[in-house]
């Protein structure tokens, strides 16, 4: 996946064209952290025959990945059991991930 | 002559008669070099701290807002502030002496100092506390309604409160509530006003369903960074001298910001497993706002004790209250600041060293001081909020609020 700087740049212009072609508003920063609504918006990009439009969506489905599959979760057979090692850095808590801490606080 | 007028810092201000005497000159230079200090605790050092914890669509907006507040109360102190706060007066208000400024000469003196260095080094608390409220509202209010409340907030709000506390002739100041730099003056103020005007505002849209990421921490870590060396001039310049209490002000200020800081790392450290780069900074916030009413009164083990409370409190008030509160104070202005203030102004009462500052605390008039500034700063503010509403309304639409401040009130944008 792409750095941030240049996902953003992708979406920021994204959401400045779809203002300009269709008169859509879209939400960059939702975008950046909820691939299903990236998605639709690059569905709907598509949608309005804007070759600019068109671009900068190939571009941010390869930045973002939005193509690529889910994750499938791990099969538990393919572990054996725990090492040492493995085992002192699951007993620190799972750090919570960014788009999930900052729902309702900051802190 | 009354308690405050004997201990208090600002005790021996606004003698514009005071002809015969002279200024001193290293009392001067130290109050001039804090009041920069100060200053640049809001411009640059809120306006970053603030700017990096919004999302980036609001970044410009919440940093034109606070130094669009800087200049909006420079006017209104200017014009009515630094006279209603300042000047004698009656016990809730100062007079009107003093309106633009008018007859502020060369040789008016306030304590040891210049008149003028002195209104200068009002202001720019005035200013911190009026920017501190927007934290509370980020990322809704309109332009418009942000630069009225400031007009409006820093005249009906801060100038009263002030007057109480510091004139000698306020009643907090008569009744021996300490508050040696503004713990409740400055930050039960603007944190309770924060408060009122989340729940009056109402939250973000999506709030509690839509992550909020922060645009840039870095800048909140440079921001606080910035707080904290401006919070000498804040606290160690209130003597309005350059001496021993100043000095011992600088080093409790130094001691309680970093045990607060560590304090509420290693909370948050027990409780969630990892310290956070923004719970570092914001306990050291949290141990400046509470070491601030006390810092002309106390020892150094003294704020050690206060800056391990602030830190935990300021960390269950930005976490736990938060939840409980369920208003969207979105950069914790009440959840540092009100409850920083408050764990000050309390532990104020219970520390204060007379060998320090030649006054012992009284719990009861701290209480006192406490619940007037709450209830007055919780009314008026509301007052001031429908006042703004029906005038020009406070909200932005709502897909105003989903394109972002920057775009819609500013037409700007970061790249």
């Amino acid at each position: 996946m792409e750095s941030d700087s240049v996902i953003y740049g992708l979406l920021g212009r994204i959401h400045l064209l779809m203002r300009r072609v269709s008169n859509r508003i879209t939400d960059v920063e939702y975008m950046r952290v909820n691939k299903d609504y990236a998605r639709e918006v690059v569905r709907l990009a598509m949608a309005t025959g804007n070759p600019e439009l068109a671009e900068l969506s190939a571009r941010l489905r390869l930045a973002m990945e939005l193509d690529a599959p889910a994750p499938k979760a791990a099969l538990a057979t393919e572990h054996s059991g725990p090492g040492l090692l493995e085992r002192l850095r699951t007993a620190r808590p799972e750090a919570t991930h960014p788009t999930q801490r900052y729902v309702g606080s900051l802190r | 002559m009354s308690l405050g007028a004997l201990f208090l810092p600002f005790a021996a201000l606004a003698d514009g008669g005071a002809a015969a005497r002279v200024a001193d000159s290293g009392h001067t230079a130290w109050v001039l070099v804090a009041t920069a200090l100060v200053l640049l605790m809001t411009l640059p050092g809120l306006a970053l701290f603030y700017g990096g914890m919004v999302r980036r669509k609001n970044v410009l907006a919440t940093m034109t807002q606070t130094i669009a507040i800087a200049a909006v109360v420079t006017l209104t102190w200017c014009a009515v502030g630094y006279s209603l706060a300042m000047r004698p007066g009656t016990a809730f208000v100062g007079g009107l002496d003093r309106l633009f400024l008018d007859g502020l000469s060369l040789d008016a003196l306030s304590g040891g100092v210049p008149e003028s260095v002195f209104a200068m080094f009002q202001l720019s608390f005035a200013i911190i506390t009026t920017a501190l409220v927007p934290g509370a509202f980020a990322e809704r209010m309109k332009f418009a309604a942000v630069l009225l409340f400031a007009a409006l907030w820093s005249v009906l709000v801060y100038a009263p409160v002030a007057h109480w506390v510091w004139a000698p002739d306020g009643w907090l100041a008569v009744l021996g509530a300490l508050d040696y730099a503004g713990g409740t003056v400055v930050h039960i103020n603007a944190g309770v006003a924060g408060l009122v005007c989340a729940l009056y505002v109402g939250p973000r849209s999506g709030y509690g369903r839509q992550p909020m990421t922060p645009y840039n921490l870095a800048l909140t870590l440079t921001g606080a960074a910035l707080l904290w060396v401006g919070w000498f001039g804040f606290n160690a310049g209130s003597g309005l001298a350059a001496d021993g209490r100043a000095g011992m002000a600088m080093l409790v200020t130094q001691l309680a910001a970093a045990t607060a800081a560590v304090a509420w790392m290693g909370t948050e450290w027990l409780v969630r497993g990892r310290p956070s780069a923004l719970g570092l900074v914001s306990g050291a916030v949290g141990g400046l706002v509470a070491v601030t009413p006390a810092s002309g009164f106390i020892t150094p083990a003294s704020a050690l004790l206060i800056g391990a409370v602030a830190g935990v409190g300021c960390y269950l008030g930005a976490t736990v209250l938060k939840r409980l509160l369920r208003c969207d104070d979105a950069l914790d202005a009440f959840g540092i600041h009100g409850v920083g203030g408050i764990i000050g102004a309390l532990l104020t009462g219970w520390l204060a060293s007379p060998a320090i500052g030649g006054v012992r605390g009284d719990t009861l008039a701290q209480l006192a001081g406490i619940c007037a500034t709450v209830v007055y700063s919780g009314g008026m503010t509301l007052i001031v909020l429908m006042a703004i509403d029906r005038l020009v309304g406070l909200r932005v639409g709502e897909r105003t609020e989903s394109e972002g401040l920057d775009l819609s009130e500013h037409g700007e944008a970061i790249a």
